[in-house]
């Protein structure tokens, strides 16, 4: 695009210049014509007359442009080497007026010293000195300025020439435009496919090139979200089966004397059954079918708070906050519940408050625990991303309570923030707007 | 009366059948299995079955279809299986009418609750009167959805209880204005057969308190009787 807008411009100049010379050229050579008409018909007057009338007569001759006068001797001083530019001056006369023979002309500008005075002025640059001697041995002396003509520009032509560049260039942006906006808006869709497997296809206008492009493109993310979704079924598929092996097992557990074996197998039952539960959760992401319900909030964090009491850990609810918020209870409770437990698994006890702003809901959960190293915070929202610490055996889980906790409540337009705090302890604040719009799915029974 | 119920077991995975069985027998009753629909209608056709156990996931007829397609004929009790867990499952299951609905994998000590629960429920009533299907029930401007398990306010706004709480308030809401030891309400949310008993009477009910009372403009619901327990104030309506 720049490129082309700077060859544009570019061409322009040089057309321009182009032309410039051109009407110099033609206006030069009208001059040189005219001058040397007058040169010889003055000669032949001038010659023609006594010498009394001479001077008188030369300078009645004068025109616009052409000074003249006559002397007894030349007004310039022969010169052994001539200037290039008199050369070409010279050279041009003798084209056009051969009985003015070289002899007989000397010639001059007016800045080659020729005149004891300043000569570097612009004005005495562009001043032609001409001596013509008359068969009587005296002078004419003519003073030409040359290039006044040819200082007046026509600045129509500029204009239009400009005007008519100014156009091309308009017309061009709009052709290059709409070149690019189609491959503008697919390198746009290839940028969302790593963000969101869902994106909508790219729309195949523009030209041919852009169109196949699109199509090809569009055949691609379709074999990619195909591959997606194969794998997210088969996982989903195998999660889901492995509940019917668990129920086996379970019942078969009942079955052992040894109570103290029976207990480890079921906890370790206990342990697979919460791992299934969050891949499923994962897996199923946003596209749950849950119905959207209004909500007293506060009460599912407190059923949420209660629970992790009853199993024995160390719960503080601020409570008694009741606030309706529409949502999807069972994935915000279970968003809520992963949040807490994370809590109390590793900062050992948790402090959980609610707070009523005008638009959003503020959920703080503070625990005790170590926090999280600074350049770590936002990573443990990665699926299965778990903190060193975490992977012992004894706290387990599978690295996705945050991940689906986080993509739960920024599918309800809020947000989930960790900090560390400055007593130690990490503190994590959820953001839930009241008026999120939700986009509605699944039944509405 | 419960050592002699007669259990029928549906279920297509062999081996669950057999451990549900096996287990089932131990705690006393008698067990037939059946792999699906089929088997299912000619044990029925048979013998006397006291119990179903329906596999929601079956070959050929699904257990959604098999228990409406009893439920025409037969108020026999129901509960119902699932590998599916979800909530939707649940309710659609006992909307076609299973008394009760139990996710896979489950803990065997809920399942022999549960099937005590339901046995219990379906004796107290008279033979041949059908299950109570008034779903919805109303007091102190709370309505209740027997189905969904769940309490609303007049405007619409759910309130999330937990299993427990939701046995003990619907204890209160089925014998209300009546005074309730602590022993009859734990004897009746038994009945409900839900996986929390463990935590007291007393702090369930300060728990449906706090989610219930506290709204500011609703009146008290739960009283407590010093030395006897507790009584519903609000009057009930079923419709």
């Amino acid at each position: 695009m720049v490129i082309l807008l700077f060859g544009l411009g570019l061409f322009h100049l040089w057309s321009l210049w182009i032309y410039q010379l051109g009407i110099e050229d033609l206006l030069g050579t009208t001059r040189e014509e005219q001058l040397a008409e007058h040169l010889v018909a003055v000669k032949r007057v001038v010659a023609a007359l006594p010498d009394t009338e001479r001077e008188q007569t030369a300078h009645a001759l004068s025109t616009a442009t052409m000074e003249i006068h006559w002397s007894p001797r030349s007004l310039i001083n022969p010169t052994e080497a001539e200037s290039r530019r008199i050369t070409l001056v010279r050279r041009r006369l003798r084209e056009l007026v051969p009985e003015l023979a070289d002899k007989q002309v000397r010639l001059a500008f007016a800045d080659e010293g020729v005149l004891r005075e300043r000569s570097d002025d612009d004005a005495f640059h562009h001043l032609l000195l001409v001596s013509v001697q008359l068969p009587d041995g005296s002078w004419l002396n003519f003073s030409v300025s040359t290039l006044r003509l040819a200082s007046a520009p026509d600045h129509s032509v500029l204009g239009s020439l400009t005007a008519m560049a100014l156009g091309i260039l308009l017309v061009s942006v709009f052709l290059v435009r709409s070149v690019t906006a189609p491959l503008r808006s697919l390198a746009t869709a290839a940028d969302r496919i790593g963000i969101d497997a869902a994106s909508p296809d790219v729309p195949q206008a523009g030209p041919r090139e852009v169109r196949l492009a699109a199509t090809a493109f569009n055949r691609m993310q379709a074999r990619i979200k195909r591959l997606i979704d194969d794998r997210t079924q088969t996982l989903a598929a195998v999660s889901h089966d492995l509940k019917t092996p668990i129920t086996r097992l379970r019942l078969r557990a009942h079955f052992v004397q040894d109570e103290e074996l029976r207990q480890t197998i079921e906890s370790d039952l206990d342990e697979m059954e919460a791992m299934i539960q969050s891949t499923l959760d994962f897996l199923r992401g946003d596209s749950t079918g849950e119905e959207i319900r209004t909500v007293d909030i506060g009460t599912i964090i407190e059923t949420v708070c209660d629970h992790l009491v009853d199993s024995g850990h160390d719960v503080v609810l601020h409570a008694g906050t009741h606030a309706p918020l529409s949502c999807r209870p069972l994935a915000i409770k279970r968003a809520f519940s992963n949040l807490v437990e994370n809590a109390v698994k590793y900062g050992t006890r948790a402090r959980v408050s609610l707070a009523k702003k005008a638009d959003a809901l503020i959920v703080s959960i503070d625990d005790d625990g170590p926090g999280i190293p600074p350049a770590e915070l936002d990573r443990v929202f990665d699926p299965f991303y778990r903190l060193e610490a975490s992977r012992s055996r004894e706290t387990g889980g599978t690295g996705l309570g945050l991940t689906v906790a986080r993509s739960t409540i920024r599918a309800h337009g809020g947000d989930v923030a960790l900090a560390n705090r400055d007593g130690g302890g990490l503190s994590v604040t959820v953001t839930l707007p009241v008026f999120a719009h939700l986009p509605r799915g699944g039944n509405t029974s | 009366m419960d050592a002699e119920a007669h259990i029928l077991v549906v279920d297509d995975d062999s081996q669950v059948r057999q451990l549900i069985g096996r287990f089932l027998r131990e705690s006393g009753y008698r067990i037939t299995g059946a792999r699906d629909g089929r088997e299912m209608r000619e044990t029925i056709a048979s013998a006397d079955i006291d119990l179903i156990i329906l596999d929601l996931m079956l070959p050929g007829t699904s257990g959604l279809d098999l228990c409406r397609e009893l439920r025409i004929t037969s108020s026999v009790p129901i509960i119902m299986l699932t590998a599916k867990g979800e909530d939707t499952d649940r309710i659609v299951g006992l909307e076609v009418g299973a008394d009760d609905y139990l996710p896979k994998p489950f803990n065997p000590r809920e399942l022999l609750a549960r099937i005590r629960a339901v046995l219990r429920r379906a004796s107290a009533r008279h033979p041949g009167e059908p299950a109570p299907r008034g779903r919805l029930i109303t007091f102190g401007g709370w309505t209740l959805d027997t189905l969904r398990r769940e309490v609303t306010s007049e405007d619409g706004v759910v309130v999330d209880l937990s299993g427990g709480e939701y046995d003990v308030l619907i204890a209160f809401v089925e014998h209300p204005n009546r005074i309730l030891s602590r022993d009859q309400l734990l004897e009746l949310a038994r009945n409900r057969a839900s996986n929390a008993f463990d935590r007291s009477i007393d702090v369930q009910i300060s728990r449906i308190r706090r989610k219930l009372e506290s709204g500011g403009t609703s009146s008290p619901l739960i009283k407590t009787v010093r030395g006897a327990g507790y009584i519903f104030l609000p009057t009930v309506k079923r419709c």
